[in-house]
């Protein structure tokens, strides 16, 4: 059975080149690198160079908050399309999506928080998550 | 290759105890737990529990738009610290911070990248979680 199912690193893969297809087509700005790890029931994707042109002028010319107010409204129009994007690549349903981008870098930090870990060949590559909560005090 | 690295108790127990007193220092407010995650020059942080009391309210009563308003100004004099105390407890640069609050969970997710790789002993585990009162 689990030997049909995708590496953890094949999964990475495959969604690292599904969301450089997304933010070409989306917001017409490829980034130059996309890194995706999981770790148990969460992902951590990092884009880099994923700031338009038109975002850098802002920016360049004094209007860093006009700048900051279009990167939000780009994030909030992609938000439904990235999460879906994600759900149907990975087969589960993410319960948190967490997105923040820094204009002077470029780069754009995502975690997605799944309802569980993805089904992968390797699970133990995955990780198990170790959560002791206030009432262990 | 990716190498992972599980950070170490000491660290991710000063860490969260720093992170704590900043919450209740600045919020008055209690986070519930914190999940670390160490990879290349990547520290990945979850914080439980992060939205205050008021917001909650405000969420429940159909003002999210308010409620999002705080939380932006919540988390710009939040976050900065937090980048701080990362640079003061990991001993290293951080080059980045992005995070985002998710007022309906009470999830904060931050993503620190640092200049370097952090010179920490290597461990047999990828991740770590730390809970109140755990330093």
């Amino acid at each position: 059975m689990t030997e049909n199912l995708p590496t953890r690193g094949q999964l990475e893969r495959t969604l690292s080149q599904r969301l450089l297809a997304f933010y070409r087509q989306q917001i017409g700005q490829q980034p130059s690198k996309v890194t995706c790890q999981f770790f148990a029931e969460k992902l951590a994707i990092i884009l880099e160079d994923s700031i338009t042109p038109a975002e850098q002028v802002l920016a360049q010319e004094g209007k860093k908050d006009l700048a900051e107010q279009v990167r939000n409204g780009l994030d909030e129009a992609t938000r439904p399309l990235l999460k879906s994007l994600i759900e149907e690549t990975i087969g589960i349903e993410v319960v948190d999506l967490l997105s923040d981008a820094t204009l002077d870098t470029g780069r754009t930090g995502i975690i997605a928080i799944f309802e569980t870990s993805p089904a992968v060949r390797n699970p133990e590559s995955l990780g198990t998550t170790r959560s002791r909560d206030r009432s262990a005090r | 290759m990716r190498r992972a690295n599980l950070l170490s108790e000491s660290i991710t127990s000063h860490l969260s105890t720093r992170i704590r007193e900043l919450y209740e220092h600045e919020l008055d407010h209690q986070v519930s737990a914190i999940n670390y995650h160490l990879f290349d020059q990547t520290l990945i942080l979850i914080l439980e529990g992060t939205v205050t009391p008021p917001e909650q309210l405000l969420t429940r009563i159909s003002q999210k738009d308010l409620a999002r308003q705080v939380r932006d100004v919540l988390d710009r004099l939040v976050q900065p610290q937090i980048r701080t105390l990362i640079e003061e407890v990991m001993n290293v640069e951080v080059v980045d911070f992005l995070s985002d609050t998710a007022i309906e969970s009470g999830r904060t997710g931050a993503i620190a990248i640092f200049e370097f790789r952090p010179n920490l002993p290597p461990q047999t585990d990828r991740q770590s979680t730390s809970a109140p009162g755990s330093a």
